[in-house]
């Protein structure tokens, strides 16, 4: 039988990866993305190659719900962003 | 037993002359290194009042237009192994008692060749004509050592039956002996192995111990030391041509692999393992770079010996840029497979839990060490599909 050692729990050893990263986007009328600010530099947005919403966790209070876009910027960049349709700020999600 | 003794006098130079036909007949001194000095290690017959051991300014005041070289010492060895290899084809008892020194085991042979003389000019063609061998027979190794350093080049002379006669004339400076003991011998006014012969035995041993006994009874003719079969190691060497001479560890790896690829396929190792590699290189004005290495465990593969070697290879000082490299191989194993642990995943976790009981106590704290896991790779969040997990083996 294992003792328990009634320490206090430290820091989660665990940390999540491929963390949504808040971005500037201008969008247009139909919140679309036109363009992204990455590190003080305008990259306008060439294409949107796809688009999915998830909506996740509906029962809690803080549910999730964005809408991705996998666009293309002008340098020919492949990028997926999201924005949170709760909030409306705009993320970057890597992984 | 009769013994052939096969000498090759000045062998360093006749082998630097085979690899360069344009040394013939030019005054030729190669050198060696002993200590910090440069000391004569051989000389050609026009580099006139040159010799061995002299140092090399002196050598050169000496000999003018003197060509010098740096002694090849693998080059000579392996060149001598050739004979000695040949040698082998013409008698089972081959010994090698130095760089240009063998002794042949002659018994039973005469009859399989037709006679002595015949057997005896197989053995003087067993070595290339170039290097001039001469020939001893006697029923010892010294009287035949002595009867071979009388005879010419290209002959052979046997020494007679009297080899007590035979020797007394020559001088003590053919024996086995150290300097020092050379000297105290001719300080003593003994100067041919007559002289010596004729004392006492017990009055040299008092002199020159162990050694001066042995010098005594060789001095008398009397030589029963029996004949140590020479065992050359089996060996594999690849070697190959730097386009241009270089330095760069890059390329020296590179050929390293080559020539590792190349020496592993070889129907002598394969299937089997190694355990040493020497590397040799020739580099211009220098002496050759030779680099030998003995592995903790032999090598199966190319990739394993070549991940040793690398690490080995880290900290390299070259003299100068390699011009060529020759890869060797030995230490050749009759393995065909190594036993593997049992709970070899138990070990690794145990080095693993040292190297970072290590870094803990090098940091002061847990080592920042993450490991990637799937957490949810199901989830349609992505920062839910995987995490870190601090690192704990």
């Amino acid at each position: 039988m294992v003792q328990n050692p009634r320490e206090t729990a430290g820091s989660s050893p665990i940390r999540s990866l491929n963390q949504p990263v808040p971005i500037q986007v201008e969008e247009d009328a139909y919140q679309r993305p036109l363009a992204i600010s990455l590190r003080r530099r305008r990259l306008e947005v060439a294409a949107i190659d796809d688009l999915w919403e998830i909506d996740e966790e509906w029962w809690r209070e803080n549910p999730i719900v964005r809408r991705y876009y996998q666009v293309t910027t002008e340098d020919g960049r492949p990028m997926t962003v999201f924005r949170d349709l709760a909030s409306g700020e705009w993320y970057r999600q890597g992984g | 037993m009769n013994i052939a003794c096969v000498l090759i006098t000045h062998l360093p130079v006749k082998s630097e002359q085979r690899r360069d036909p344009a040394l013939e007949g030019r005054p030729v001194v190669i050198t060696e290194s002993f200590g910090s000095k440069q000391v004569v290690l051989d000389s050609s017959p026009e580099a006139r009042g040159v010799t061995t051991g002299m140092s090399l300014q002196e050598a050169v005041s000496r000999s003018k237009d003197t060509v010098l070289l740096r002694a090849d010492e693998p080059y000579y060895d392996s060149v001598f192994a050739e004979m000695l290899t040949s040698l082998e084809g013409r008698s089972p008892l081959v010994e090698k008692a130095g760089l240009g020194c063998a002794y042949v085991g002659l018994d039973g042979l005469e009859d399989m060749y037709g006679g002595e003389a015949r057997l005896i000019a197989s053995l003087l063609h067993a070595v290339p004509h170039q290097f001039n061998p001469r020939i001893g027979v006697a029923t010892g190794k010294f009287p035949a050592y002595v009867a071979a350093v009388t005879s010419s080049g290209g002959r052979a002379s046997k020494a007679p039956e009297d080899v007590a006669g035979f020797l007394k004339e020559f001088p003590i400076d053919l024996l086995p002996l150290s300097w020092q003991n050379k000297t105290r011998l001719h300080h003593f006014g003994l100067h041919t192995l007559g002289q010596l012969a004729a004392l006492p035995a017990g009055s040299v041993q008092a002199q020159l111990r162990a050694e001066g006994s042995r010098a005594w009874a060789l001095a008398k003719g009397v030589d029963s030391r029996p004949l140590k079969p020479w065992q050359h190691e089996e060996a594999v060497a690849e070697f190959l041509t730097f386009p241009s001479p270089t330095i760069t560890r890059h390329a020296i790896l590179t050929a390293l692999a080559t020539l590792l690829g190349r020496a592993f396929v070889r129907p002598e190792i394969k299937g089997r393992y190694v355990r040493t590699a020497t590397i040799e290189s020739r580099i211009v004005r220098h002496a050759p770079w030779v680099k030998h290495f003995s592995f903790k465990e032999s090598m199966g593969s190319k990739e394993r010996a070549l991940f040793s070697l690398k690490s080995r290879l880290d900290n390299l000082e070259l003299p100068g840029p390699l011009e060529d490299m020759k890869l060797t191989l030995g230490g050749i194993t009759g393995e065909s497979g190594i036993q593997s642990s049992l709970f070899s995943d138990v070990r690794k976790h145990e080095q693993l839990r040292e190297m970072m009981r290590q870094l803990e106590a090098l940091l002061g704290c847990k080592p920042p060490i993450y490991q990637m896991k799937e957490v949810e790779p199901w989830s349609r969040i992505p920062e839910r599909r995987q995490a870190l997990v601090l690192f704990d083996p």
